[in-house]
């Protein structure tokens, strides 16, 4: 369990609080949605999950290791796998297979045990046989899904994704949302997913909002659907279809709550 | 755009050149290198000749791969036989322009140099044209390994030539993207004088320095989310090792430094 207590932080000593005594657990087979506007401190959220900032005050645990221990750092680090927001902000190969085995290498791994992982995360990730295809021509789609299987290398209980659909076509996008809930249900993996993505929200088990570094809303996705002004706090707004659901919904209509898409909101009425 | 000029640049194929090992190049080019300013007639020349000519053929590069290194020397290699080979009324002159003469000796010193050179730039752009930047970058590293000995980071040296590769491509594209939004607000890059040029591109390198600084940073964060610390304590999916062909090549090569060097 990746665990928050009463977490606050802030990034120089006058800047205002970027986070202000957040409290959040993720559970390992359990996906996760963090939304929030722009500058709420979703990143800075992501970021304290394995150390890569250290909390003003409050703590930050995995599986009850501390977070910014020297003892328990690099550790942590391995057990919480990033994917970040630009995929070419975090390849460091010069070929697939190469950037996918960095993180393995930098865990001192013999070469044959890095191969192995190398190839099952590849393959997890649907980017097999293309082991020695140079990063800068793959699509951003793929770049995205490399960067997923650079972090699964390491074997993570946890994985963080800050964003990762931000730069991707609808295409690339569902691909990636398909892996993260894959990885979270079939897997049993604990995935954060900081997102703007309604479609990413809607498929997950919780749902965080942050609002000026607070947490304003924890509960199930259709609570947060359901709820038009929180929606607004958390700087979401909701596709059409989905409105168009709520608006059922609230005059008594059984239509499912998740329902991002015109099909499944057909689909409901349509019995 | 950013044209790369193609001068050593690897040339993928699967020859027995490509598979020796970068470190056992490396060594080879060094030795090579030392030979080449030992040797001291044109037999020992053309013996060093003969093995560049060999080594090109087996590699299976393209001999206009090889050639397009020496277009870029070919300047500096006529100079060093007209500067040798032009005498102020000299005593044996092979043939006269009026004070000016063409000296035999002269011109004899003046075509081995040029050969020296020619050898020279064939034989290490043969590295290049062989062995892929990544296999280099680790040759590198092995190669200078001993320096560890002495607190050079030569692990993080490599790492970052290595990353360094790995961006080339992406900067390039980088800068053309900032090119195009210039252009499409009106600059011209190819108008006026170089230094109108020149001036042009000035807006273009601050935000791609810009964007340098803020993926640079960005990198080392997502390196250290992935337990990079140092080059210290890491291993490689494909430890590049020496083998006995490695051996045997380097072998060769200082057999031939010892016969060049001594005997011719
Ligand atoms: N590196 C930084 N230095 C200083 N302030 C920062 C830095 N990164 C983020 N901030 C500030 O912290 C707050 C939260 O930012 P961030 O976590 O990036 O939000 P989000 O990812 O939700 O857009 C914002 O007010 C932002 O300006
Ligand atoms: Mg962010």
């Amino acid at each position: 369990m990746i665990r928050f207590d009463s977490v606050s932080f802030r990034y120089r000593g006058d800047a205002p609080l970027a986070l202000d005594g957040v409290c959040l657990a993720l559970e390992a087979g359990e996906l996760v949605a963090v939304v929030g506007a722009n500058g709420s401190g979703k990143s800075t959220l992501a970021r304290l999950c394995d150390g890569l900032l250290e909390p003003t005050s409050g703590s930050v645990t995995v599986d009850g290791l501390d977070s910014v221990d020297p003892a328990s750092l690099w550790k942590v680090r391995s057990m919480v796998g990033m994917v970040f927001q630009d995929p070419d902000d975090q390849i460091v190969g010069t070929v697939v297979e190469e950037d996918c085995a960095f993180g393995p290498e930098n865990l001192g791994l013999p070469s044959d045990e890095i191969r192995v992982r190398v190839d099952s995360s590849l393959r997890a990730v649907g980017l097999d046989g293309l082991e020695r295809r140079e990063p800068h021509l793959l699509s951003e789609g793929q770049k995205q899904r490399l960067a997923v299987a650079g972090a699964l290398a390491m074997r993570p209980r946890y994985l963080v994704f800050d964003e990762p659909t931000a730069m991707l076509d609808p295409v690339g996008r569902r691909a990636v949302l398909e892996i993260t809930e894959r990885l979270a249900h079939a897997e049993g993996h604990g995935v954060l997913v900081v997102s703007h993505d309604i479609g990413g929200v809607a498929r997950a088990d919780r749902v965080i909002g942050l609002a000026g570094g607070r947490v304003v809303f924890d509960g199930a996705p259709e609570g947060l659907m359901d709820d038009a002004s929180m929606l607004l706090r958390v700087g979401l707004s909701l596709p059409p279809a989905a409105r168009l659901a709520a608006a059922l919904r609230a005059r008594g209509l059984d239509v499912p709550a998740p329902a991002a898409d015109a099909e499944s909101v057909v689909a409901s009425l349509w019995r | 755009m950013m044209r790369i000029t193609g001068i050593g640049q690897y040339v993928p194929a699967d020859s027995p050149v490509h598979r020796l090992d970068a470190a056992a190049k490396i060594g080879v080019v060094a030795v090579f290198t030392v030979a080449l300013f030992l040797v001291h007639g044109f037999a020992g020349l053309a013996v060093l000749a003969a093995t560049v000519a060999g080594a090109t053929a087996v590699s299976r590069v393209p001999v206009r791969a090889v050639a397009r290194g020496l277009k870029a020397v070919a300047l500096i290699m006529v100079l060093t036989i007209v500067a040798n080979a032009l005498r102020w009324q000299p005593a044996d002159a092979l043939v006269r322009l009026g004070p000016l003469a063409v000296d035999g000796t002269g011109l004899r010193t003046g075509v081995f140099f040029a050969v020296r050179i020619m050898l020279l730039v064939t034989g290490t752009s043969l590295l290049t044209l062989t062995t892929s930047p990544v296999q280099l970058a680790g040759g590198i590293e092995r190669v200078l390994a001993p320096l560890k000995a002495v607190r050079v980071p030569v692990g993080d040296l490599a790492m970052t030539l290595t990353i360094a590769l790995r961006f080339i491509p992406t900067t390039a594209e980088e800068a053309e993207g900032i090119m195009t939004a210039q252009q499409a607000r009106g600059a011209s890059f190819d108008a006026g004088g170089p230094i109108a040029r020149a001036r042009a591109y000035a807006p273009v390198l601050v935000p791609l320095f810009f964007q340098l600084f803020r993926r640079a940073d960005a990198l080392a964060t997502a390196m250290e989310a992935r337990c990079y610390r140092g080059s210290g304590g890491r291993t490689r999916l494909v430890e590049d090792r020496m083998r006995t062909a490695d051996w045997v090549a380097l072998l060769a090569t200082g057999t031939l430094l010892v016969v060049v060097g001594v005997l011719l």
